[in-house]
């Protein structure tokens, strides 16, 4: 049965429904995905010791890590659907797996342990020097792979990414600006009268839900990764892919989750962290934590830098929601909640723009290294782009952010409608201003490369 | 049913394994890149501002960074400052970290397997103890028909 439903579905292209209805898709991506990670791991685990000669590290932190935000926000959560790691553990699944239920623990705070771990590594990451080492990011790789096993083989589906992927909590948030996204027609759900929602639980032609989404009540990009199975189970066509309004959903999202918008600010502090820590003024700044901590070890005066990366903006948040709460007459963890969702296309346009650096500004890294691993040798550059052009392209994804997220804002407050909720949007703005402020000034400042 | 939800308890397994693994991959990962990078990781603030000082120049003239040759920004062999091996180093020093690190190369891949094994094991003894339990009408009342 063709898709149902009103323009724009992009399941009304009848390429687009045949790729979602094929029994190859998304198996063909995810091939492709496991023979590059396969390489990738290999390589980070055995091969060349410097970051700039080992092909597995370069394809991970010079194109694919790059690209990930970009993916998220132009394909909504894809990735998620071909990514090899959940694929393993799915083999595994399928071969002896127990299907348990998730833990209550799991589903409840999941995206906090999520929260966590993605602290965890990114501290790791400073202290450690995982990014700097090919090791590193094999054992980081291994980790991750390892994880989707154990969990793949004792608790159903894909619990993995769902409550405890690192890149799981990131990939939700960031697909949530996408203007792709997978939805059912209610009214077509009604007409028919299913009750037997194979969209959610599966049928003879496609697996359950991966996610344990009901796509028919679903409003969130978040646990949907565009597999296909619903498309290919309903019967009555009444999945669409719709093409929307990018951040859409964060005035349309009807319970808006604390765990959630905590991650979007947190983020914030991330990317301030990745990009303080790559520019010539970050030793004075390690001196004067130096002088406060009384001790000259780096590890140490960075955790000082890096837990304060992650508190100001919380706290920053949290007090602009405390006076729009005052001025628009609403709860203030409702308010840091709902404006919380707003900083994710700022937190998305930061993360963009500090990899287009790596991504443009040593991009060549990547074909170099390959050429290396076949024996032969490099004579040029790595960059694609001089820093110039990086820079204004670094400020282009900012500003569309930036647009974004006040639109968002604007649109947030308007939604949640009362009298005076105008006057709430005004210390949210202040707030966005100097976050942009921020931003604008590191990467204004020369930075060090990955490779 | 008491005694299903005890078994329910087992998917918190993961959880824990996960968190432990990170733990030994962090651990893994801090001692393979100190043999390594300890003098550049354990740095202090004063050696560290040197190196910031040290860092190229991306805006000289002729850099890629400037708008010049993309290549020629990189030094000689297209890597970024900091890459360069001392030939002076000892090569005593550089085998006995090579070695090293090789070593803990294989403890991590070889506590990989044993992970992925044990686990596998566990969840197959796991899934025969519970169907033994299913085929004796042991987990009706919890709604279990298959397992």
């Amino acid at each position: 049965m063709p898709p149902s439903g009103a323009e724009p579905n992009l399941l009304h292209l009848s390429a687009l429904d045949r790729m979602f209805r094929s029994r190859w898709y998304p198996g063909v991506f995810q091939a492709v995905g496991l023979l590059v990670f396969a390489m990738v791991m290999l390589a980070t685990l055995f091969g060349p010791t410097l970051v700039a000669d080992n092909v597995g590290s370069t394809i991970v932190w010079i194109l694919w890590w790059p690209l990930l935000p970009l993916s998220y926000f132009v394909f909504a959560r894809f990735w998620c659907a071909v990514c090899p790691y959940p694929v393993v553990g799915e083999w595994f699944q399928r071969l002896t797996g127990v299907h348990l239920k998730a833990p209550r623990l799991l589903k409840r705070y999941g995206i906090w342990i999520i929260d966590l771990t993605f602290l965890a590594i990114t501290w790791a990451d400073h202290v450690f020097g995982i990014v700097d080492s090919p090791r590193g990011t094999g054992y980081l790789l291994l980790a991750i792979l390892a994880g989707a096993i154990v969990t793949s083989l004792f608790i159903e589906r894909r619990a993995f990414c769902s409550h405890l992927c690192f890149l799981g909590g990131l990939s939700g948030n960031y697909s949530t600006t996408s203007a792709l996204a997978l939805r059912a027609n209610q009214d077509n759900c009604r007409k028919v009268g299913c009750k037997d929602m194979w969209c959610a639980n599966g049928s003879a032609r496609a697996a359950a839900c991966p996610f344990h989404e009901v796509p028919r009540t679903m409003e969130s990009n978040r646990d949907c990764n565009l597999c296909g199975n619903c498309i290919k189970s309903c019967p009555h066509g009444s999945l669409r892919l719709e093409l929307r309004k990018p951040t859409s959903e964060f005035w349309r999202v009807r319970k808006p989750r604390l765990d959630v918008a905590f991650l979007a600010v947190v983020l914030v502090g991330v990317v301030i962290v990745q990009n303080l820590t790559m520019l010539g003024v970050y030793p004075t700044i390690l001196a004067h934590v130096a002088m406060l901590t009384g001790t000259s070890n780096t590890n140490v005066n960075f955790t000082f830098v890096f837990l304060a990366a992650m508190i100001v903006p919380i706290l920053l948040l949290a007090a602009a929601s405390l006076i729009s709460s005052r001025l628009g007459g609403r709860d203030v963890l409702r308010d840091f909640t709902i404006f919380g969702y707003a900083l994710i296309p700022l937190d998305l346009a930061a993360h963009m723009a500090h990899n287009l650096y790596h991504l443009l500004g040593e991009g060549l890294a990547v074909p170099r290294s390959m050429v290396l691993w076949l024996g032969g040798t490099w004579d040029g550059g790595t960059a694609m782009l001089n820093t110039p052009t990086i820079v204004v392209l670094q400020y282009l994804v900012l500003g569309a952010g930036v647009t974004a997220t006040v639109y968002a804002a604007y649109r947030i407050v308007r939604s949640v409608g009362g009298v005076r909720s105008g006057r709430a949007l005004t210390p949210q703005l202040l707030l966005i201003v100097l976050l942009v402020a921020v931003n604008v000034y590191m990467f204004a400042q020369p930075m060090a490369h990955r490779a | 049913m008491a005694r299903f939800r005890k078994r329910h308890r087992l998917a918190m397994l993961p959880l824990a394994v996960g968190a432990l693994l990170m733990l030994l991959a962090l651990a893994a990962g801090a001692l393979a890149m100190g043999e390594d990078m300890s003098e550049m990781h354990g740095m202090t603030d004063e050696e560290m501002q040197g190196m910031h000082e040290q860092m190229p120049d991306t805006q000289a003239p002729g850099s890629a960074a400037a708008g010049g040759d993309p290549g020629s920004d990189q030094g000689t062999d297209g890597h970024g400052a900091g890459h360069g091996v001392d030939a002076a180093a000892g090569t005593h020093d550089a085998v006995g970290a090579a070695s090293a690190a090789a070593t803990v190369n294989w403890i991590v891949i070889g506590g990989f397997i044993v992970l992925v094994a044990g686990s596998t094991l566990a969840a197959v003894a796991t899934k025969r103890h519970l169907r033994r339990r299913m085929l004796a009408g042991e987990l009706a009342t919890a709604g279990v028909r298959d397992v």
